[in-house]
């Protein structure tokens, strides 16, 4: 991170190179994604409801989104997913890949091959999918639980608000516990086996070796991983929107859907462009936040 | 000799369950796509009066119907042709970009990553709208490459994270070497670095290969012609105003998922190593 | 370094916003015209083979032909059209539903709608309001025949200050009760239940027995307003306070009349009338469960009579008996009502202004919601705007024939997605889905329904 004279000091065809190797990709960057922000601020500020008619009106749409209870009850369903899959998707994938590392373990590579395949699948698909498999008449969950005489415990899984959330989390969760088990065995590879044979002729278990010297070790691709979660349940969508449409009522609403809702059934682009950027604040807010939290201890710890 | 016998079963009960839940797991990530199967088999009232039965017959009826009856093959050209192309270029793009991210500290570098990082952030469904109206406006909506432009600029920002933080666990010295035996800039990069991010080059490309391939938003609004649709929309013509016929859907989506499960399969061994050894190293 | 870096990004961010904001067009390649001028110039544009191009946008998949009978006379017509004019060259987009109206949203947005579309009544006020559809009343003056051919009130919905937008494409019926009526009978009622009272004891009756009374598939959110409250809410407030909302004069979701058909509504989900699983199927799961006789009745539209006498078991098919809600005391005069009407309009963009192009659109459009539609959507049991089709009555179902003489004596009253506005009917919809379920009361939705409308009248 130093910044040395030497480096300041760069050949001109360095320079150059550094620039030709920037160009493209921050050209269609820009052009693709950051100018459309721009242009949703731009809309944002207006009443449009999509023809030739617009009226200024400010800042108002951020003051009726401000008090506007049904959005933030969707970021609060957000928040509730995020944290289901930072714990479920991370967790599980942790305990998986430290399983697939433990010598006890058959069929290692058909597990690895076949724990990242859902990841390949489109969330439609996904969604589709465990819609049929939570079914109150004939889904495989409550089909599994009559067979056995549990009765009782079969229920009409995506009609609960109370548990909406966790419900729908589940396909989230299984979806991509491959993805982040790719993440962390990585990691894991990268450790020095040395270390674990030392704490093997110690005695150590195998739940205190995943513990008190994996964990550890991998920590900042833990946190890369966290940060990818947080990103990709911010902007949830298509799983939501298959299982649910945001129901029963509004109780698993979330926020991409909101706006998609605004835009596309309620024809309110004004206020849906001030919704897309009031998403785009508050999860860089959270990201931001959470890095700093975590990082905070890090970097104590390390002086 | 009770003794060792007695170590074994106390701890052959948890590894015993340890492999139960990981073949359990394993088994539910496979289990949509038997059902998915055995669904596309059934006839309509076949699959309205039970969705988990097994199929009274092996009936490929709605696979030769989407084979010659609609154009699904064309749309499946359509998507291999954007997948192929906006893969390539996204690997080359955030490969270059991620590099000199990665090796130069240069004023602005910090700015331009996090700038790359603001695109993880957005959802997409918010700037459908912005977007075509401004494509639109630039006369790039409705061509064959219009897809392209989202499809790597949107895969730019985990590319760039993913091969920035690779780059950096890579040792500098062969690069130093090729300087001082006079290699230029770029050839550095073709000839000594780019053979180095085998793997992580490889993760890229699968991971957007597949987001790619089921992209649907884009795909819907800024193409219009026919002769330019993708698979995803093409699966939505399988339902009617009023009715879906579930299995012949089912069909469609077993029949566009094919090629890319071969794909995944075939080379599954390869993929997941490269994808190990090429993951984030943090 | 940094300097050229930032100066690059901001010239980047500058070019771009420019060409996204349409001032200077010519900046980022491209067409360098006005969009106006653009528009037009698109409309005399031919292919490269010289012929001229017609754009449609539709929701109905070609898909379906042979199976539903407006999908068949739609494609029909306009492959008749086709092969009568090889000078023009159709794209046709076809989707579904959904998707349709994401497209149509997107392309009126960024004024490129397609020549020819499909316009639901609740969005006309919007569309004409935006300019994104034409007024086609002097061509339909100008030929009776085709204006006269549909049935009484079948522009209504496409109507906007007296000026026409749209022709209608079906006639629907969304709030039919389809019965099993050897399951009813089971329970000692030879005939649907006429009041309000009768119904609840049936309930009751099926719930001893462990059938689901009603089975509804209201995932989708609208089954329970279109195929229900639509009916309901007339039989309490009569059609005047309807037309008083939409006319925004006076009424309100508040009023005691509209609480009450809430409240009657979520009474008979009280009492257990619907399945456990009521926000989670969708209508066409709804379907095979009441295949399935695991429920007694479905409310549904008169689109459900194809697909009863297609997919349905012979012995359910064969069972299935029509009827209207039973009748509400303390309601409004008449109670013999069923919400439905006509939709669905066939549209011109507003953009075809190019005389020789306009000829032709409106030939096309008079093809596609010709005669010749009608009457094929007719023999396959789908009910059409026109006053008079003709087909082989021996062959339709034997529903559709039910259908027709129930229809003789029921007044067909507004079905209220067809009419009111898009963010209303959503909030009215989300509502119902807690209401029914007993997570929100009736006069705490009425409330929430108001406070859109009043945005709306603001507006």
């Amino acid at each position: 991170m130093k910044k040395s004279k030497k480096q300041y000091a760069m050949k001109s065809d360095i320079k150059w190179g550094i620039i030709i190797c920037l160009l493209p990709a921050l050209l269609i960057y820009t052009y693709v994604v950051v100018v459309p922000i721009f242009k949703a601020f731009y809309l944002s500020l207006y009443n449009w409801s999509g023809g030739a008619k617009m009226s200024f009106v400010g800042l108002k749409n951020y003051s009726i989104l401000l008090k506007d209870t049904a959005f933030w009850d969707s970021f609060a369903n957000n928040i509730w997913i995020t944290i289901l899959c930072v714990i479920g998707q991370i967790g599980i994938a942790f305990i998986f890949s430290a399983l697939l590392s433990a010598r006890f373990m058959k069929l290692k590579s058909i597990h690895r091959v076949v724990a990242y395949f859902p990841s390949t699948i489109s969330a439609v698909v996904v969604g589709f999918v465990w819609m049929f498999i939570f079914n109150y008449d004939y889904g495989l969950i409550n089909s599994l639980l009559r067979a056995v005489g549990l009765d009782k415990l079969a229920s009409a899984w995506l009609d609960n608000p109370a548990t909406i959330i966790l419900i729908v989390s589940i396909p989230l969760i299984w979806q991509y516990i491959g993805y982040y088990m790719v993440i962390i065995m990585a990691a894991m590879t990268s450790i020095d086996t040395s270390i674990y044979e030392v704490a093997e002729i110690d005695g150590a278990s195998g739940i205190q070796r995943a513990l008190k010297i994996t964990l550890p070790l991998i920590k900042s691709s833990l946190l890369v991983a966290t940060m990818l979660c947080i990103a990709g349940n911010m902007k949830i969508f298509d799983h939501i929107y298959v299982m649910t449409n945001g129901g029963p009522g509004t109780s698993s609403m979330v926020m991409a859907l909101d706006v998609y809702k605004t835009t596309f059934i309620k024809n309110r682009f004004g206020y849906a462009s001030a919704m897309s950027i009031a998403i785009l604040i508050l999860s860089l807010l959270l990201v931001g936040g959470v890095r700093l939290l975590v990082m905070r201890p890090w970097k104590k710890e390390e002086n | 000799m009770k003794k060792p016998k007695k170590v074994v079963t106390w701890k052959s009960i948890p590894r015993f369950f340890a492999n139960l839940i990981m073949i359990l797991f394993s088994v539910s990530c496979v289990f949509p796509i038997i059902w998915l199967f055995g669904s596309s088999l059934k006839t309509e009232s076949e699959f309205m009066q039970s969705s988990m039965a097994l199929p009274a017959a092996f009936n490929l009826k709605n696979y030769i119907s989407i084979f010659t009856e609609t154009k699904m093959l064309l749309y499946m050209l359509n998507s291999f042709r954007n997948t192929v192309i906006s893969v390539a270029i996204i690997v080359v793009v955030s490969f270059l970009a991620a590099y000199v991210l990665s090796r130069y500290r240069f004023r602005g570098r910090n700015a331009i990553y996090n700038y790359f990082m603001l695109g993880m952030l957005i959802p997409i469904h918010a700037l459908l709208v912005p977007m075509y109206v401004q494509f639109k406006q630039a006369g790039l909506a409705n061509h064959w490459y219009t897809l392209l432009f989202p499809y790597i600029a949107f895969g730019l920002p985990i590319s760039i994270m993913l091969i920035e933080s690779y780059v950096a666990s890579i040792p500098k010295e062969l690069e130093e070497a090729a300087a001082i035996d006079g290699c230029g800039f770029f050839k550095t990069i073709f000839k000594v670095v780019f053979p180095l991010t085998g793997p992580i080059l490889a993760t890229v490309a699968i991971i957007q290969f597949f987001a790619v391939w089921n992209e649907f938003s884009f795909a819907l609004i800024l193409v219009s012609k026919e002769i330019l649709r993708t698979v995803p929309v093409g699966l939505t013509m399988f339902k009617g105003a009023y009715t879906v016929d579930y299995p012949r859907m089912m069909a469609g989506i077993l029949f566009t998922m094919f090629p890319v499960m071969l794909l995944y399969f075939a080379f599954s061994k390869r993929i997941i190593e490269s994808m190990v050894a090429g993951a984030v190293k943090g | 370094m940094k300097k050229q870096i930032v100066a690059l990004m901001l010239s980047v961010v500058m070019v771009g916003s420019f060409a996204g904001c349409g001032n200077n067009q010519s900046v980022v390649g491209g067409e360098s015209e006005e969009p106006s001028s653009a528009a037009s110039a698109s409309e005399t544009e031919k292919t490269e083979s010289g012929k001229t191009e017609i754009s449609l946008l539709v929701d109905v998949s070609r898909d379906v032909v042979g199976e539903s009978g407006y999908g068949t006379g739609f494609y029909t017509a306009l492959d008749d059209w086709q092969k009568a004019h090889p000078d023009v060259e159709i794209n046709i987009e076809e989707m579904d539903q959904t998707s349709y109206q994401t497209k149509i949203t997107a392309l009126g947005s960024s004024d490129d709608m397609p020549d020819l579309f499909m316009l639901k009544g609740s969005w006309t006020k919007n569309f004409v309001d935006n300019g994104w559809v034409q007024d086609i009343t002097e061509d339909l003056d100008a030929d009776t025949q085709w204006r006269d051919a549909y049935i009484e009130g079948a522009f209504e919905y496409a109507t906007q200050d007296g000026k026409i937008y749209g022709v209608p494409r079906e006639s629907l019926s969304t709030g039919l009760i389809f019965y099993n009526a050897d399951m009813w009978s089971e329970i000692g009622y030879d005939e649907f239940p006429t009041t309000w009272d009768e119904l609840l004891d049936a309930v009751q009756k099926f719930n001893e027995k462990g059938i689901t009374a009603f089975v509804m598939g209201n995932k989708p959110n609208w089954p329970a307003e279109s195929c229900w409250l639509s009916t309901l809410g007339d039989r309490f407030t009569g059609p005047d306070w309807t037309s008083s909302i939409l006319k925004g004069d006076g009424a309100k979701f508040t009023d005691d009349t509209f609480v009450a058909a809430l409240t009657a509504f979520k009474e008979l989900a009280d009492a257990g009338a619907f399945n456990a699983d009521i926000n989670s199927i969708d209508d066409q799961e709804q379907q095979s469960v009441y295949f399935n006789k695991k429920a007694a009745a479905v409310a549904n539209g008169t689109w459900f009579i194809p697909t009863v006498d297609t997919t349905a078991p012979e012995d359910v098919k064969n069972a299935t008996k029509l009827a209207v809600l039973p009748s509400v005391t303390g309601g409004s005069e008449n109670q013999n009502t069923v919400s439905g009407g006509c939709v669905w309009f066939t549209s011109i963009s507003n953009k075809v202004q190019d005389v020789a192009k306009r000829e032709l659109c409106i030939d096309l459009l008079k093809a596609v919601t010709g005669k010749q539609v009608g009457d094929i959507t007719a023999s396959y049991g789908g009910v059409t705007p026109w006053a008079n089709p003709e087909y082989d009555t021996t062959k339709v179902p034997e529903l559709y024939n039910e259908y027709l003489k129930l229809m003789e004596t029921t007044v067909n009253v507004p079905v209220y997605d067809a009419c009111m506005d898009s963010g209303v009917i959503e909030t009215m919809n989300q509502g119902l889905q807690s209401l029914l379920i007993g997570e929100k009361t009736p006069e705490a939705l009425a409330e929430e329904i108001q406070l859109e409308q009043d945005q709306v009248v603001m507006e």
